[in-house]
């Protein structure tokens, strides 16, 4: 078992020509932590996995892996083995002779060599496919493999680049549920680059989201989810309503939040901007007054029965809302129903998308 | 999908007609031809075996084959050997948008006439010429050497055409190989030079063997070239094939040499077509 | 830094030699055609456009050069027709023994053209029919064939079959879904099938001497010419060829590129 490694990102820049790839990266992974790095395409997280990894070099900044500096480490003297999207499996070896390749690179041979790579197909759940051919596999267990291959020469810390990308939905259900077993059981500090939110809450300790080359907010999945520092995190993390309003000064002086096209009003903070952007999400709407925000009356336009939940949108005038209930619960369509919300369940913004 | 296997055969219908017309029937007709004898001045019918057994027993015949297969062996050897880091570089160590450049510079010199291209080497290498001017002008030798006329004038001017060939599909199967195969390798401690051996170069090799095997059917059967720069002295086999049917009018004879030279052609392409297939990465 | 710069050197100086080998010849051919005096060998003295004068003079040359012209572009077409229909029909319609059938088809790529020249040579006699510049078409087509056909079946793709679904189901006929869609997706590998052959045909040397006798290819003419003896004028010839040869290569690449612009 190897003990995980703390990971320190410091000023990390990378322009290619004129452009901005990434914008002053500052992160710290904890050791032993499964770090999930978030974002759509164009975000700069596969660049930043590769600056990781030593296969690009940062314009600008530092790699600190347990406090000693591997900025200019190649991958081959760097402490970090990566997992690539296609897996990079050598096609000409067998399976054996692919997991075993770094321990070779090490000068480690015979029974010690082909010993450690047992146990690692064992570690992956592989136990008897030493000596096919890696074409002969199927996508699952060529994904283990490479796993296996990663993990063999103990890295300090493991890089994966979308490795579920190309498996279907139940196979990459299991895998993710693999994944995290994996990283517990043998403690090297993940990072893990995806696209999918859900996989992120599925898998992370830590979930990075990045946009446009910056990090837009860093910390636990359930922190992330019920409180997103950005606008752009409460939207990208799971669905979310997201509604303009105006914040102004009701007769006894407190700050009101008036939804722009409803007669919606709840008092707010001092410090609140004079515009600011709401945003809710589905699950956290009620269909009865018992929130702490009464958001008035709303008419049901569709209904979309999605198997454990079902998905209203609501109308009234011409604003909109996603609410999501469970099944049992009937409603028709063009019913007009109350909605209420907790004042706890609303993130304010402000019209930039920083927390208000 | 099932569409009218009419029109099918119909659109390949002109296809196979010049295969097996104006091509397999022509071939059918050198190897009977190959059994039959010339006596006198016209061609005795009879079948025999007459051309083989003077093939076999003449030692004229015997050594320009042993001399072919020396000479191109030689020739797909270092093609190979000179190719594959010329390739190499192109591929890996120049940036992707030269790449197609340098290539269409290297197969540009190729745009000239094949005959004007042996005679240019024969320019080159005469003791008049290019070469030994430079040497002996230089100092480095007194008495020009011969290159041109023999079977090393042949084996440059082969190996300047068939490094190109190599090159290409050499190029086109290093850049097959996805970049993360090397980066793995990389990543998980090789150096670069242990990256090239253990992942590089065996994933290369269908390129290789293509290479190869283009080189040693073209050049086998080249004509041109041994005639031009290598020069009488040393007969190859097409040298010998085209004295018989210029100098001599023994078409049988020269149909068996053929078949000969067609049968050397099979054996190679059955010893490497396991090879031939490129592998595609998974 | 600086051993970085020196790793980039060894590559870049065996690229240097490379080149210079292989475009060697070429300079040679092309700074002799400007030889003044009457050997095409060192010493070089000064510039003179006497041989490129007597090329142009020279009646047997000039209709030899429009004979591989001419040549060229026949069998080229034909050669890159009849490829096409065969990569087409083979693989959209897939008959029974495709495999056999494309195998058959590239045949005649492992066979010499020696061989071939005189396997066509020894057939024409048999029939009776003389040598000609026709024969040579004939044997040039069958040489090529192979080539425009498999150039044209790895550019035939499957996804493209569903822009001929959409055409047929709008009511377009063979004829029509042929020459309205295929061809024009296939263009670029319509086209470089087409130049190959043009180029393979007019520097093709070996069976246009079997199958000609008085009307002949340029490689042909200039064979016979360089039999007496080197003569700058053969220089000249070459270089010709060469330039016009750079020239078509150029202007495709320049026609496909603009119009790959515009479509996209």
């Amino acid at each position: 078992m190897t003990k995980g490694s703390q990971v320190s990102i410091q000023g990390i820049d990378k322009f290619y020509g004129q452009s901005q790839i990434l914008d002053d990266i500052n992160l710290e992974f904890a050791a032993g932590s499964y770090v999930v790095v978030l974002g759509p395409s164009g975000s700069g997280k596969t660049t930043l996995l590769a600056i990781l990894g030593g296969f690009v070099e940062a314009t600008r900044g530092s790699v600190i892996i347990d406090g000693i500096d591997v900025t200019s480490a190649t991958p081959s003297k760097r402490p970090t083995t990566t997992v690539f999207q296609d897996y990079a499996l050598f096609p000409h070896m067998s399976v054996g002779q692919n997991v075993g390749f770094g321990l070779a690179m090490r000068g480690i041979k015979g029974d010690d060599r082909r010993e450690q790579v047992e146990e690692a197909l064992q570690l992956v759940g592989l136990p008897h496919v030493f000596d096919r051919n890696v074409t002969a596999l199927s996508g699952g267990q060529r994904q283990r493999v490479a796993l296996a291959r990663a993990l063999v020469v103990k890295p300090k810390v493991l890089l994966l680049d979308e490795p579920l990308g190309a498996l279907d939905l139940k196979l990459r259900r299991q895998m993710q549920d693999e994944l995290a077993h994996l990283q517990h059981t043998v403690g090297t500090t993940f990072v893990h680059v995806t696209h999918d939110q859900e996989e992120a809450m599925a898998l992370a300790d830590t979930i990075v989201i990045l946009r446009d080359g910056q990090v837009e907010d860093a910390g636990a999945p359930e922190r992330l989810y019920t409180r997103p520092a950005t606008e752009f995190a409460a939207v990208f993390m799971g669905d979310s309503n997201v509604l303009p309003a105006s914040v102004l000064k009701d007769t006894s002086g407190v700050n009101v939040v008036s939804i722009n096209g409803l007669d919606v009003r709840f008092d707010t903070s001092e410090s609140a901007p004079p515009e600011v952007v709401l945003s809710i999400r589905p699950e956290y709407l009620r269909v009865d007054r018992a929130g702490d925000v009464n958001l008035g009356m709303w008419r049901v336009a569709e209904k979309h029965f999605l198997g454990p939940i079902q998905r209203l949108v609501l109308t009234s005038g011409e604003s909109q809302l996603n609410l999501t209930l469970p099944p049992t619960h009937k409603v028709d369509i063009s019913e007009v129903i109350h909605i209420s919300v907790d004042k706890d369940s609303i993130a304010l913004f402000t019209v930039e998308g920083k927390s208000a | 999908m099932k569409r009218s296997a009419l029109q099918g055969w119909a659109l390949s219908g002109p296809a196979l007609i010049v295969t097996g017309v104006l091509f397999l029937a022509p071939m059918a007709l050198v190897i009977v031809y190959s059994f039959w004898q010339r006596v006198g001045g016209s061609i005795d019918q009879t079948p025999t075996l007459a051309n083989y057994q003077k093939i076999l027993s003449d030692p004229t015949f015997a050594n320009s084959l042993v001399n072919s297969l020396q000479v191109v062996t030689l020739t797909v050897i270092i093609s190979v050997l000179v190719a594959y880091p010329f390739a190499y570089v192109i591929a890996y160590k120049v940036p992707p948008k030269w790449q197609g450049i340098l290539l269409l510079l290297a197969v540009l010199p190729f745009w000239t006439s094949y005959v004007v291209r042996s005679y240019s080497w024969l320019l080159v290498l005469a003791k008049q010429g290019v070469v030994n001017n430079a040497l002996t002008s230089s100092g480095l030798i007194s008495d020009p050497i011969s290159i041109a006329n023999t079977r090393t004038g042949t084996v440059i001017a082969f190996v300047h055409f068939f490094t190109m060939v190599c090159a290409l599909t050499i190029y086109a199967s290093l850049r097959q190989i996805p970049d993360t195969y090397r980066k793995a390798a990389r990543d998980l401690g090789a150096s670069p030079f242990r990256t090239f051996v253990a992942v590089t170069l065996p994933l290369s090799l269908p390129g290789v063997v293509v290479g190869a095997f283009l080189t040693f059917v073209l050049a086998i059967g080249d004509f041109i070239t041994p005639q031009i720069v290598g020069g009488g002295n040393e007969l190859l086999l097409p040298q010998v094939i085209m004295l018989q049917i210029n100098r001599r009018g023994d078409f049988p004879l020269a149909a068996a040499l053929s078949v000969v030279l067609l049968l050397l052609v099979v054996i190679v392409y059955l010893i490497s077509a396991k090879k031939l297939v490129l592998r595609r990465p998974t | 830094m600086r051993s970085r710069w020196i790793r980039g050197l060894i590559p870049a100086l065996y690229l240097l030699l490379i080149y210079s080998f292989i475009l060697l010849p070429v300079a040679v051919l092309m700074l002799f055609s400007f030889q003044a005096s009457a050997l095409p060998v060192p010493p070089f003295n000064g510039p003179s456009l006497r041989w490129y004068q007597e090329l142009f003079a020279d009646d047997r040359m000039i209709s030899a050069l429009w004979h591989s012209m001419i040549i060229g572009v026949i069998s080229a077409l034909i050669a890159t027709i009849i490829g096409f229909l065969a990569a087409y029909a083979l693989t959209r319609f897939r008959p029974r023994g495709s495999q056999i059938l494309r195998g058959l088809i590239m045949s005649p790529l492992g066979v010499s053209y020696l061989v071939i020249g005189f396997g066509l040579s020894i057939s024409a006699n048999q029939l009776a029919l003389g040598k000609s510049l026709w024969m040579v078409i004939v044997g040039h087509v069958v040489v090529n064939m192979p080539l425009a056909f498999a150039i044209i079946m790895s550019q035939i793709k499957e996804e493209d079959i569903s822009y001929e679904k959409a055409a047929r189901d709008l009511g377009a006929s063979e004829f029509m879904v042929i020459s309205r869609v295929v061809i024009p997706i296939l263009s670029p590998g319509l086209l470089a099938a087409f130049l190959l052959s043009f180029t393979l045909s007019w520097d093709e040397f070996i069976i246009s001497l079997f199958l000609t006798r008085f009307d002949v290819t340029l490689p042909v003419e200039i064979w016979s010419a360089l039999r007496t003896g080197l003569n700058p004028q053969t220089n000249a010839a070459g270089t010709l060829v060469f330039v016009i040869s750079v020239v078509v290569l150029v202007s495709a690449y320049a026609f496909t590129r603009r119009r790959k612009g515009a479509s996209r």
